[in-house]
């Protein structure tokens, strides 16, 4: 079983960011939605390798930013 | 990895501050009150909305384009309004002839400062919360001022 990992940090002025480990695809977005969307804009979600990583065979190696909606 | 994201700007907390940081990006203030700032910018009108200890935008970033981009400078521009508060509260408070004047002074500069911490405080609560909702393990340190929550799960 793969480990799924969110390090979400608040800074001393509030300001929140979060990285993502394990999580591929739609659920990366999903899960930072599911947790920080009534907190703030989730947008902006730069993607790594692993993002564009189907389950489990497809692979596409390169970097990408989407922008996923405005928040409240 | 695979996702890397960060908060577009500081959350506005304090309502004098917000609206002297939005006249200062360009804006023209149409309404405000402590729960809502309506303002029109560029040829634009929007509403911040307090919610969740910030006041904050709802749009939609595919149709907004770059209209949005004078919320860019927003959050230094508001930094930069929470210290000039903070610094007119102080002299204030030193300055206050009378002592309930500089208790009163003083009051408010702790409920200014008080802001900040309680939506900390309030987002870690929520994270928290939802974290566990979600099956995370949340194993949380605190340096210089920041909180840092990992969240794991097995799946």
């Amino acid at each position: 079983m793969k480990e799924q990992k969110i390090t979400v940090t608040i800074d001393a002025e509030g300001k929140m960011s979060a990285k993502t480990n394990g999580l591929k695809g739609e659920t990366c977005i999903e899960e930072l939605e599911a947790l920080l969307s009534e907190l703030a804009e989730i947008e902006d979600v730069a993607h790594t390798r692993e993002y564009h990583e189907k389950e489990p065979q497809t692979r596409q190696h390169n970097s990408n930013q989407q922008r996923i909606k405005g928040g409240n | 990895m695979s996702g890397v994201w960060t908060e577009r700007s500081v959350p506005m907390t304090d309502h004098e501050c917000a609206v002297e940081a939005l006249k200062e990006v360009g804006a023209t203030i149409l309404a405000s009150n402590e729960n809502q700032v309506r303002i029109r910018i560029n040829g634009n009108e929007w509403a911040l909305q307090k919610s969740h200890g910030r006041y904050s935008l709802r749009y939609n970033q595919r149709t907004v384009g770059s209209n949005l981009s004078w919320l860019d400078n927003i959050g230094q521009v508001y930094e930069q309004s929470v210290v000039k508060k903070l610094r007119r509260l102080r002299t204030e408070e030193e300055g206050a002839q009378l002592e309930s004047e500089r208790i009163a002074v003083r009051a408010e500069r702790e409920a200014f400062e008080a802001q900040r911490q309680g939506l900390i405080e309030q987002r870690r609560q929520e994270i928290l919360e939802k974290a566990k909702a979600l099956g995370y393990r949340v194993k949380e340190t605190k340096q210089n001022g920041q909180i840092r929550m990992v969240l794991v799960r097995t799946g």
